[in-house]
């Protein structure tokens, strides 16, 4: 799809210069196309690698000029969508190009409240930061998917929150306390204690939660305005304040603390680690609980494709591996980690699974331990061919995740064997949330090649294949649960089939931002003809 | 290679962001983690390796025209590489190739900016990239009994480089460095007037043609010279002598490259120094790029990329990718090391993943305020250490930082590797 | 046709109620919310009813004001604020729809309460989670409906806990189910592949639940909900940690809450903690005058493969924790065995509900703050007794760590003689003093009750623009118990 390239009037250009400066604000046209090109952008555009091109790209220093910013857009009819640190396509991808809010100056920790064990940040504090910082006091932050360089913000408020420490952090979409927000009209909404002038400690009420319009059980993905404080609940750690780390490029470890251990476990059965998982998690013993896929368990150790070729030639992972996951125990005293490894080789015991030496040497241990600290090894394994799609997914038990894996990946194994993905078995993510009181993630994991046409064009067919196999077995809403949306597709497809929430978020949608002014293309457009 | 070649390379970039940082794993405090400092100091992606890459995809597909934000774009760049180490740390891509690249077509294309071309005509003119006069190149020795190889023969030709030659400050040094080699009974000897620039830093500034030039030049000559071994104080030169020579088919068979401090190092071991005097200080060391990541030896590889597992990108030939972590790290700190009462404390961002100086990629020469903001940043991470002077093993390193430290007030010293070990040796000498 | 004939050809006649005895029964509860009589009461006992009634409100603009929970009230927002309300009292649809032992989620219809809940529970070796000695009558969906805190705050991961999906039916009429029972397809589609309903947020991009959620019924009417309930330990260990200090306590209960060790973790003073023991004034005094001032409520299960072990460590890991800040734990308190206290702080109360035992009447003052800041609310909160001349000594205390210990749910429960009326003014003077000074103090209001409405949207005038936003889409005639919260 060719580009197009709309310009923003004059009159509104200075506008928004005055706001941030002339040094934070461009339409110059290679910055623009560096905000235009993102990975999955080949699905959207039919192979195309960039959107069309952005209007401006804006940098805001502060609550003031965002909103300021923003009242801007709601005068002049101009579309704006914020994002943190650009690594998703939903930050970027559109239908027509947009004023690009690149939130990367909104940067702080502005208060880790070690008591009462939260944080307060803005949008640019990425995931690693937080997590150096608050183990300082004891604390952690949630891990997601997308890896230490993700937004805490965008993860918790905006976007998804899916990771392998959900288990004892709970998902990131529950941990948001006090918010602030720039409402897409340019007003100001506080949620919770923040609005009453209490403080960041609660983000529900008074009375209903507004925090129930700010995300679901996935986010608005910039299109309901920007956030741009926000209070995030922290779990315990109790390791050292800093984490020791060794290597030259590219093996780079961080150093196991004395109040962690890691494991693969495996299981020779999706059934046997189905309920190995609920177990483990019922017990609220795991620090982070994941399931990975053959491949995925490779390439976490692999420092390079060549090492990751021969491990993966040698046969050992497809032979043994099985149904395989990372198993992170953490423990304030020795007494503590003695009982939760009992108990969890009790349940393999009860569930036959094992820990195989083969897949738990050092080096293995710490890049478990990297992985679910600071999600190293992330977009490593992830974006081993330069193209991913992550659909379908299943949230809620286990047994529905299970189903979706299986449907999911006999889909997915077929179109494999046309040799236009990656052809790894089974690279279905799966993790219990919140000690297993609200199920578990599933998502089933394709790799492909952005260069290769064919294999983008069937990646798009084979996304609407199994997101209407969610539909037909009545499994779950595709695109993981529109995270993964685009232009309404997934609101059209599963809307009628699942209460016309779709109906609702569209009055939601319009009630919260009357000029339309929230590029919403990952949310739901109620401009659409 | 052309920009064409790394098309396939460019389309699987994913936007992560990872090249703005150091490797997460070695990540020690939020202050310190940032390595590119385009990214940092521009803000707007495409100032970032994964930006540049974004912006020649772009060019590459006819969406873009030439424009003077471009250039800042492409040229707001010290080339060090830092984004590359990080970058290459998860993926099999080539950042640091691709804005070489980038630079090679504008340059090719004419799009140059007028404060290069004032040096790569001086080069051209001059055989040097500091705006001087060959007739003045040899002058930092004049007095020095050192053999001069064009009328002599040696073993070991000692390369001053072009920051070296031309500026005065760093004469001393040159001269020591050359004493001391010769009073540990090497056979030692200069081209004097006669040596001309490695054409390192032309490259990297996009100047591809210079580059063969003078690497066709300086194998004659150090061939007629008979040596055996090429020694500098120059990292760039190191670079270029090392890697980029052997990069364009140029490798200097039966010529050992060294840097001056491996030199030292090598002579520390044999017992042909010793260090005696105490150098009471404690020090902090800074990696110059040109002899850390990007002195990593040139792997040659000629194959085809394919695939297995339908999508997994795979190599015929097995390609090793360059990542860093070979280039010259351990020796400068041992030498720091072995200085009697001296101390070396480590800042957060060394070796592979070290902060630019901010000299680099011709940022000093086109963007001079860009460049001492990141060696002011680099200082003030040096400062953080507790250390009372900073080392380099690099001319143009120590010549940006002593610059920030004027521009800026900071109370600390540039040491250079060389000038330590003569504090040390049990004569003074001067 | 009159309103009540339609109503009855919907319920049938006999779930249709007019007499002057109950609409006076349903006219008043034991708040001060002033006396407003209903029109009439209905009682639907399925969805398909309660559809069709809300529909019939919005033809005929009548207000609903939905109850769930038997008596006793005490909050005023199951009274009309408005004359010509039809109470919808949703008790008689008390189905326990299904209990899922493995995923640890029943699903229940309003007129289900604890007692009833845990009964039924105890035969899969499961239990709920309750708050403090609920009233009997107390709906468990209400309970959670109303964000009433749990006592277990390491099971408590966010402010909606245990509440998951609901079924509502919008002030609008339409019907909707929150989270994963959203679908695609019928419950029954879902079970049967696997689906638990154990995912309250969404679906998709909006959280439905939590616009309905302490939304006293202005939203819409919940039909049923799917809620977590918990393992039934094989063992347990229980603790009363006495003291004077209540900082120390305070110290102790973030530690153990930062070490995940134990299950319920309740702090009441000495007045409480007598009250919900005793059955009377006379005793609860007696009570109180042995206890020491705070009472930390601690216990251990032991649930999962090694019971005996997981007890073990973590009980060797509380007591040296308590030992640290100069605490010893004990079984026992003042004659008070700490078993039968969890039972019975855990367990349904009444009648007569405890807090009236002492004076007939009880006025609650509750809200969010956090556990290090709660000394402050005390303090002031006796401060105002003292001014008005309430006895200290009467004020009920009570402190319930939630959300894993980010907060602290702060009650103060002060005992009044409903028949004196010098008692229920000072009582209400205490209201209308300590409510300003505690919302000044950072006290937040989450469940803003009657009067402390005003008190607390006064604070936070966007949050209620945005509410009338909300409430606009899924009440658009305003039918939901008008005069509730900010509308």
């Amino acid at each position: 799809m060719p580009f197009e390239a709309e310009t923003l009037k004059p009159e509104a250009y200075r506008a928004l210069e005055d706001i941030v400066g002339e040094e934070y604000i461009s339409q110059e046209p290679a910055i623009l196309d560096s905000y235009s090109f993102v990975w999955g952008n080949e699905l959207i555009y039919d192979g195309e690698k960039f959107s069309p091109r952005q209007l401006a790209v804006v940098l805001p220093g502060s609550t003031e000029e965002v909103q300021a910013l923003v009242r801007v857009c709601n005068r002049h009819g101009i579309k704006f969508r914020p994002h943190a640190s650009g690594f998703e396509i939903t930050a970027l991808a559109a239908p027509k190009g947009f004023l690009a809010m690149d939130l990367r100056r909104l940067n702080r920790i502005l208060e880790i409240d070690k008591t009462n064990m939260y944080a307060v940040v803005e949008p640019g504090v990425m995931q690693r930061e937080l997590m150096m910082e608050a183990i300082k006091h004891g604390l952690r932050p949630n891990g997601f998917g997308a890896g230490g360089s993700a937004s805490i913000i965008a993860t918790s408020c905006c976007h998804a929150g899916v990771g392998a420490t959900n288990v004892s952090c709970g998902h990131g979409g529950i941990l948001a306390l006090g918010v602030e927000w720039v409402l897409p009209d340019g007003e100001i909404l506080r949620l919770g204690t923040l609005g009453s002038g209490c403080g960041w400690f609660n983000g529900d009420g008074p009375g209903p939660s507004l925090r129930g319009v700010m995300r679901g059980y996935t986010g608005p993905n910039g299109g309901l305005g920007v956030i741009t404080k926000a209070a995030v609940r922290l779990a315990p750690w109790y390791g050292p304040a800093k984490v020791e780390s060794r290597g030259s490029a590219p093996n780079f470890e961080l150093m196991i603390p004395d109040s962690i251990k890691t494991f693969t476990l495996t299981w020779d059965s999706n059934d046997g680690l189905i309920e190995g998982f609920r177990l483990i998690a019922e017990e609220g013993i795991a620090h982070a609980l994941g399931r990975r896929g053959p491949f995925t368990a490779a390439a976490g150790v692999a420092a390079t494709s060549e090492e990751l070729e021969k491990i993966w030639n040698s046969g050992l992972y497809q032979k043994k591996f099985g149904e395989g996951a990372v198993c992170v125990l953490e423990a304030a005293s020795p007494a503590e980690m003695e009982y939760k490894e009992k108990v969890m080789r009790k349940v393999l015991e009860e569930t036959g699974g094992h820990i195989d030496p083969e897949f738990n040497d050092v080096k293995q241990a710490n890049s478990r331990f990297g992985y679910a600290f600071i999600g190293i090894g992330c977009v490593k394994s992830v974006f081993r061919s330069g193209g991913f799609m992550s659909t379908p997914s299943g949230d809620d038990s286990l047994d529905l995740g299970s189903r979706v894996k299986r449907i999911g990946t006999e889909i997915r194994n077929r179109v494999a064997k046309e040799g236009v993905i990656l052809d790894d078995g089974d690279s279905t993510f799966v993790t219990p949330m919140n000690d297993g009181s609200m199920g578990a993630h599933t998502e089933v994991v394709t790799r492909y090649d952005p260069n290769d046409t064919k294999a983008v064009k069937r990646v798009i067919e084979m996304v609407h294949e199994m997101n209407q196999a969610m539909l037909d077995h009545k499994l779950a809403i595709g695109g993981m649960e529109t995270t993964f949306v685009y232009d309404n597709d997934m609101h059209d497809m599963f809307g009628p089939a699942c209460m016309n929430y779709d109906r609702w978020m569209k009055k939601i949608k319009a009630a919260f931002d009357p000029n339309n002014a929230g590029e919403s293309s990952f949310y739901i457009r109620t401009d659409k003809e | 290679m052309s920009l064409e070649a790394y098309e396939q390379l460019m389309m699987r970039d994913n936007r992560c962001g990872y090249c703005k940082v150091v490797p997460h794993a070695m990540t020690k405090s939020i202050e310190h983690e940032w390595v590119c400092p385009s990214a940092k100091r521009f803000n707007f992606h495409a100032f970032s390796a994964g930006g540049r890459t974004i912006v020649a995809l772009s060019l590459l597909r006819g969406r873009l025209d030439y424009t003077d934000g471009l250039l800042d774009i492409v040229y707001k760049c010290q080339m060090d590489g830092g984004c590359d180490v990080s970058c290459k740390v998860n993926r099999d891509l080539e950042p640091y190739e691709v804005m070489l690249e980038l630079r090679t077509k504008l340059v090719e294309d004419g799009q140059v900016l007028p404060e290069h071309m004032m040096h790569i005509d001086g080069l051209r003119k001059e055989d040097n990239m500091m705006l001087g006069k060959k007739t003045d190149r040899g002058k930092w020795a004049e007095g020095l009994d050192v053999k001069i190889l064009t009328r002599e023969k040696a073993d070991v030709l000692y390369h001053a480089g072009c920051r070296t030659c031309y500026d005065e400050s760093h004469w001393p040094t040159a001269r020591r460095a050359v004493t001391l080699l010769r009073d540990a009974g090497i056979d030692v000897g200069i081209m004097g007037n006669e040596e001309t620039c490695c054409g390192g830093r032309a490259y990297e500034w996009g100047y591809q043609a210079e580059l063969k030039k003078y690497a066709e030049h300086n194998t004659e000559a150090w061939k007629s010279a008979g040596v055996k071994q090429v020694v500098t104080s120059c990292a760039c030169g190191y670079q270029a002598f090392k890697v980029l020579y052997d990069k364009i088919g140029l490798r200097q068979e039966g010529i050992e490259v060294l840097h001056i401090s491996q030199y030292i190092e090598r002579l520390l071991q044999d017992g042909k120094l010793k260090l005696k005097n105490k150098v009471p200080m404690k020090l902090t060391y800074h990696d110059p790029c040109h002899l850390g990541r990007l002195a990593e030896p040139w792997v040659h590889w000629e194959g085809k990329e394919v695939k297995i597992l339908g999508q997994f990108i795979s190599y015929d030939p097995p390609k090793e990718f360059r990542r860093g972590a070979k280039g010259v790290y351990e020796t400068p700190r041992n030498i720091i090391k072995a200085l009697p009462g001296a101390s070396l404390v480590e800042m957060d961002r060394i070796k592979e993943y070290a902060l630019c100086c901010g000299a680099g990629g011709g940022v000093k020469e086109a963007y001079g305020d860009f460049a001492l903001w990141t060696a002011d940043a680099r200082l003030r991470e040096a400062k953080s250490t507790g250390a009372e002077a900073i080392a380099t093993a690099c001319p143009h390193c120590a010549h940006n930082l002593e610059d920030a430290i004027k521009e800026y007030g900071h109370d600390l010293k540039v040491c250079n590797i060389v000038d330590l070990v003569d504090e040390a040796l049990q004569v003074r000498r001067r | 046709m009159a309103l009540e004939d339609t109503l009855r050809q919907i319920t049938g006649a006999d779930r249709v109620f007019d007499s002057p005895e109950v609409l006076e029964a349903y006219s008043r509860d034991n708040s001060f919310a002033p006396r407003i009589r209903p029109r009439c009461i209905v009682k639907p006992i399925s969805t398909r009813e309660v559809q069709q009634i809300v529909g019939l409100a919005n033809d005929t603009g009548t207000p609903l004001v939905p109850v769930s929970s038997g008596p006793f009230h005490s909050r005023g927002d199951t009274v009309p604020s408005i004359g010509g309300a039809v109470i919808v009292d949703l008790n008689s649809m008390n189905r326990i729809i299904r209990i899922d032992s493995k995923n640890k989620v029943a699903l229940v219809e309003p007129g289900v309460t604890f007692g009833r809940l845990a009964e039924a529970l105890k035969k899969e070796g499961l239990a709920p989670y309750t708050p403090l000695a609920p009233n009997s009558s107390k709906s468990v969906l209400t309970s959670y409906l109303e964000r009433e805190p749990i006592t277990i705050p390491r099971d408590h991961w966010e402010t909606q806990d245990p509440l998951i999906c609901t079924e509502v039916v919008y002030g609008s009429g339409d019907l909707f189910r929150t989270g994963s029972a959203a679908g695609p397809g019928t419950m029954e589609e879902q079970w049967e592949v696997g689906r638990a309903m154990v995912r309250g947020m969404g679906p998709a991009q909006t959280d439905f639940a939590k616009l309905t959620q302490a939304a006293q019924g202005t939203m819409g009417i919940l039909t049923w909900a799917s809620v977590k309930v918990r393992r039934l330990p094989a063992i347990h260990k229980t603790y009363l940690v006495g003291s004077e200090d209540l900082s120390a306590l305070i110290r102790l209960v973030y530690r153990v809450l930062w070490k995940r060790i134990g299950n319920h973790v309740m702090l009441l003073n000495s007045h409480n903690l007598a009250s919900l023991l005793s059955p009377a004034d006379e005793e609860i005094r007696s009570i109180r005058a042995r206890l020491p001032a705070w009472v930390f409520v601690f216990s251990i299960e032991g649930t999962g493969l090694l019971p005996e072990e997981r007890v073990a460590w973590m009980d060797g890991a509380f007591v040296e924790e308590a030992r640290k800040y100069g605490l010893e734990p004990g079984s026992a308190i003042a004659g008070l065995e700490s078993d039968k206290v969890v039972e019975t702080l855990t367990s349904p109360s009444g009648p007569p509900y405890w807090k009236v035992r002492y004076r007939g009447g009880c006025h609650d003052i509750f809200f969010l703050t956090t556990l290090d800041k709660a000394p402050q609310f005390i303090d002031l909160l006796r401060k105002v007794a003292r001014s008005l001349k309430y006895p200290a000594v009467d004020v009920g205390i009570y402190l319930q760590p939630t959300i894993q210990g980010t907060n602290c749910h702060c009650e103060f429960n002060l005992p009044y003689n409903p028949q004196n009326s010098e008692e229920v003014e000072r009582v209400k003077a205490i209201d209308r003093q300590a409510v300003r000074l505690v919302v000044n103090m950072g006290g937040f209001f989450s469940r803003p009750y009657g009067a402390w409405a005003s008190v607390a949207f006064g604070r936070d005038p966007a949050s209620v623009v945005g509410l009338r936003k909300v409430k606009t889409i899924f009440d658009p005639n305003g039918v939901m118990n008008p005069g509730k919260l900010c509308f």
